[in-house]
């Protein structure tokens, strides 16, 4: 499972999570992209759970990048504890997701299988996801510059 | 050649946060700007910007008209996406000069199939999508094709240096950079 190699320090104040994706929010190395839709954290765990259904369903080829990472310890106490004591121990290692982060990456696999992976591995994840294609031009030659129609005048 | 792309914007006095009422009216906010030249805010008919968009991407030159008047050629340059919903939020159009070379990012134009791929014995990994090209603004190619049909090993790959050349343009990008490479698929038992 995905956590930090070393920490700074062990343990974290919650924090809030206000805004929107605005780094991260674009499809960057594949071709198929998962796409976060609410704010959330992503454990560990869920990041794994997602990536093996990926992987299961794709089967052979095909590519995949994770692209979010679980760097925030998030703390709990054991269980039938009476409070006090301090704060507890590192849990677990979060992923805060923003709307509009792109969780998970895919190429080199069929569209329709692209999209059947993606959907199956957003049912491991604690938010709504959808899938997106790169953005990038597919640009047609036979369109550019060679038909009147394709000079889009206002 | 043929007709110049068209495209016709108005000068833009709604500045700051007031653009969002300007977006939900279906007016895209822009901006032209380009060496030795005022940057110029202005407004375009958003549908009609994304008709052409779609049919030019980067590297193709537009002649823009602002309020009917003589305009400026402009390459589209770089566009805002709205985080979830990906819709192009601003246009950056940058202004040059017919007599002076500029440099563009060319899109790749993946051409038929690789026998290899149709066979179903392998995968299209396109590692880059875009070029560095060096031309004056109306001798830039519209889009790079690569011929995948020439591709017909699962070991072979298509590197800048196999691109399609002209003494019109000049391709900047490492002659050795891998575009596309193919990865064999194993078939199950």
């Amino acid at each position: 499972m995905l956590m930090p190699k070393r920490m700074k320090y062990r343990k974290m104040q919650r924090g809030r999570n206000r805004g929107l994706a605005h780094r991260g929010s674009s499809v960057a190395f594949g071709e198929y992209g998962l796409m976060a839709l609410d704010r959330t954290w992503i454990t560990s765990r869920q990041i794994e759970a997602a990536r093996r259904t990926i992987t299961g369903y794709v089967k052979r080829g095909g590519k995949v990048w994770i692209r979010i990472f679980p760097d925030k310890p998030i703390t709990s106490k054991p269980a039938e504890t009476r409070m006090g004591g301090g704060k507890g121990s590192v849990d677990k290692y979060v992923a805060v997701i923003k709307p509009g982060r792109i969780l998970f990456e895919l190429a080199g696999v069929r569209e329709e299988v692209a999209i059947e992976a993606l959907r199956r591995a957003a049912q491991k994840l604690p938010t709504r996801c959808k899938v997106v294609r790169r953005e990038e031009m597919i640009v047609d030659l036979a369109l550019v510059g060679e038909d009147d129609e394709s000079t889009g005048t206002a | 050649m043929s007709t110049p792309i068209q495209l016709e914007a108005q000068l833009r006095t709604v500045l700051g946060k007031g653009v969002s009422r300007l977006r939900r009216e279906g007016i895209l906010p822009a901006t032209v700007y380009g060496k030795d030249r005022e940057p110029l805010a202005i407004q375009i008919n958003e549908k009609d910007f994304l008709n052409t968009y779609r049919k030019i991407g980067h590297s193709v030159l537009v002649d823009l008209k602002i309020d009917g008047r003589e305009g400026f050629n402009v390459f589209v340059h770089m566009l805002q996406r709205h985080p979830v919903s990906r819709a192009i939020i601003h246009a950056d159009f940058r202004a040059v000069d017919a007599d002076r070379p500029v440099r563009v990012n060319v899109a790749l134009a993946l051409q038929g199939a690789s026998p290899v791929v149709a066979r179903g014995d392998a995968i299209v990994n396109q590692m880059i999508s875009s070029v560095r090209v060096r031309a004056l603004p109306a001798d830039m190619p519209p889009a790079m094709p690569v011929d995948m049909t020439l591709v017909v090993r699962p070991t072979q790959v298509v590197q800048v240096k196999d691109l399609p050349t002209s003494d019109k343009y000049v391709i900047e990008s490492e002659p050795e950079l891998i575009l596309i490479s193919l990865t064999g698929v194993k078939r199950r038992a």
